[in-house]
């Protein structure tokens, strides 16, 4: 719930500085190791739209898995852990790259 | 329709009152640990175990957070180290600000500068990982009760995670603890985190715990 109001007010704060009227859509991006669990996001977001600019909008989150980058070749994979090994050289030595956001991509809006 | 890009990390709020809470707790010497784990794994029965040890060597302040009560706070204060509690009323996880608020609360009745500051998260091993608190490192204490995939199911906590604590190690026989799977599961989401097991019942590795987070305090320039 903490986020589903944060990721509003920040909606909402956008939304107005483009003069907008209403919020349309939104698009999130959230990492599988971010912590954040989508299916009561979703539930929340709608919850936190009612009575606002927000209200009916649709929020399309994008899943991100857990992307590495191998550190010995520099091939870039989707994986479980980090014991994984490269697909390309097979060496298990790697830093995530992605799957650990929470980012507010974009949103629609409508001026009039 | 019009499209906005925006490319915004919907904690950005949370994690500027975090970095303001690094230059507090910097100011005050202290070297800033964020504890994790699920209800039970036994963070606060870990703090009056270690806490008694560190008198004379280290000075030491909590910040204990709950969803209700101050019961963990009472514990804590039990032990004679200054702790203020934060009693969320409802959230899962402690926030910045909240922290924020406490460390002011409690920076009033510090008598001196402090060298380790821990705070105790709400017990939970999802939300607290998205929260940075300010701290320097996030421990994640998981029990040998939990089943050695603990780390697997939730990565987001221990892939953050600088330290892993293995708590109630007095009881692996008895729940056919396998440490090899344990450190495997650690090792898959978390390969540079250090790993100690403890048992604050019976004192086994807490000598160890001591000795890789006061050294560590102490070389951050801190502590």
């Amino acid at each position: 719930m903490g986020i589903a109001l944060e990721v509003a007010r920040l909606v909402e704060e956008e939304a107005r500085r483009a003069g907008a009227v209403r919020v349309g859509r939104a698009g999130l991006r959230v990492g599988r190791w971010s912590g954040v669990e989508v299916e009561s996001l979703r539930f929340a977001l709608e919850v936190v739209a009612e009575g606002t600019l927000l209200e009916g909008w649709t929020v399309d989150v994008e899943i991100v898995e857990p992307t590495f980058r191998c550190r010995e070749c520099g091939e870039t994979y989707v994986g479980e852990g980090y014991l994984d090994p490269c697909p390309r050289c097979a060496a298990r030595g790697a830093e995530l790259v992605a799957g650990d956001e929470l980012t507010l991509a974009r949103i629609e809006v409508e001026d009039r | 329709m019009t499209e906005i890009p925006l490319e915004q990390r919907v904690l950005a709020r949370n994690d500027a009152v975090a970095d303001a809470n690094r230059e507090l707790f910097r100011q005050a010497g202290a070297y800033a640990v964020n504890l994790i784990s699920s209800p039970g794994a036994g963070k606060t029965t870990l703090l009056e175990a270690t806490l008694g040890r560190l008198a004379g060597r280290a000075r030491v302040a909590v910040v204990e957070g709950d969803v209700q009560t101050e019961n963990d706070a009472d514990r804590v204060a039990a032990t004679g180290v200054p702790v203020e509690a934060i009693v969320t009323g409802g959230a899962c996880h402690l926030d910045a600000a909240m922290v924020r608020r406490a460390f002011r609360r409690l920076d009033e009745r510090l008598d001196g500068p402090l060298d380790l500051l821990i705070i105790e998260n709400v017990g939970n091993l999802v939300c607290p990982s998205s929260y940075d608190l300010g701290e320097d490192e996030k421990v994640a204490l998981v029990s040998v009760t939990e089943g050695e995939d603990k780390p697997l199911k939730y990565p987001s906590t221990f892939h953050t995670a600088d330290l892993v604590v293995i708590s109630k190690i007095d009881l692996a026989e008895a729940v056919g603890f396998d440490r090899a799977a344990a450190r495997a599961a650690i090792t898959a989401v978390a390969p540079r985190a250090a790993v100690v097991e403890v048992s604050a019942r019976t004192g086994e590795g807490i000598a160890d715990l001591l000795g890789r987070l006061l050294p560590v305090a102490a070389a951050s320039g801190r502590g």
